[in-house]
């Protein structure tokens, strides 16, 4: 049991992790008309001691800014140019593919985990609620069998009530 | 009284595996794209069971034998192909193993279960 709750955990920290770098990606490319943008970039590490998933430090990428031409941009030098961002959209758009399929993948990972986690109890939960049901349909028969005695002696008085009581009970029971 | 029985000791043992196994996948999958990280594994229960059945061979049945259950599995690495930056995690191949986990757990479940039920019904109750 506690090896799924760890597996549940791990699952948490990966999407976490993922979650992380899918934002870095869309400030990315929310900002690829940004003049002088450098694109983020980051890395996942291992937790010390845990071993779970950290995002690890934002690092600006270095490369060289695009230069646009466009004379009558309000950036634009002698030259009739500025800088532009380095983000380029295919580049990011393949990072959030991948982010999105990591994801996926520590989604059903902790799915599975949760589902080895159910069957433990409830069956017997289950189990336990029927018989209990089934408990009060045999008493409700007992009853009926006594009413119908004292029916027949005159008394009229709860003749429906079983019927009733065993009703409600096996709509119960099968609701369960 | 369930401890006792070989069979339920067994199931309960297996479900143990699918539950460590399934926390060794979990990491991997995790890490699927930190630099560096090698895919882990652990042994398969047949290999586990046989190592922990014959760690203390008995004499006689009443002897003190092997302690009930399995030994903490160590995971080791399970090798691949090498991403660029060091990973070897292959994510097709961790959705496999955690399906397989996941049916060793219910195989597990479900023979401890009938084993319950069986001793139940030679109780005389319900089921």
């Amino acid at each position: 049991m506690a090896d799924l709750i760890t597996s549940l955990s791990f699952a948490a920290s990966g999407m976490e992790a993922q979650a992380t770098r899918l934002r870095h990606v869309s400030e990315n490319i929310a900002n690829v008309d940004t003049p002088g943008y450098h694109r983020k970039t980051m890395s996942f590490d291992e937790e010390m001691g845990t071993g779970l998933v950290e995002a690890g430090p934002v690092r600006l990428d270095q490369t060289e800014l695009t230069r646009i031409y466009d004379p009558g941009h309000p950036l634009a030098d002698a030259t009739g140019q500025y800088d532009g961002s380095n983000v380029d959209l295919v580049i990011e758009i393949a990072d959030a593919r991948e982010a999105q399929r990591s994801y996926e993948a520590n989604l059903k990972i902790f799915d599975q985990a949760r589902q080895m986690t159910q069957p433990v109890r409830p069956a017997a939960a289950v189990r336990r609620v029927r018989n209990g049901h089934q408990d009060l349909i045999r008493r409700a028969d007992l009853c009926a069998g006594q009413n119908s005695r004292s029916a027949q002696t005159g008394d009229r008085r709860d003749r429906s009530r079983p019927g009733k009581i065993r009703r409600d009970v096996q709509r119960n029971a099968e609701d369960a | 009284m369930f401890e006792k029985l070989e069979l339920t000791r067994m199931a309960q043992a297996l479900a143990a595996h699918a539950g460590s196994r399934m926390g060794v996948v979990a990491r991997n999958v995790a890490h699927a794209d930190t630099p560096g990280f090698k895919a882990q594994d652990i042994a398969d229960f047949a290999t586990a069971w046989e190592e922990s059945g014959t760690a203390l061979r008995v004499t006689r049945p009443g002897h003190i034998g092997a302690p009930a259950g399995m030994a903490a599995l160590a995971p080791f690495d399970a090798g691949g192909s090498e991403a660029p930056n060091g990973n070897t995690v292959s994510l097709e191949k961790e959705m496999v193993k955690s399906v397989e986990a996941r049916q060793e757990h219910e195989m597990a479940l479900a023979i401890y279960r009938s084993t319950a039920d069986v001793i139940r019904a030679s109780l005389g109750r319900q089921r």
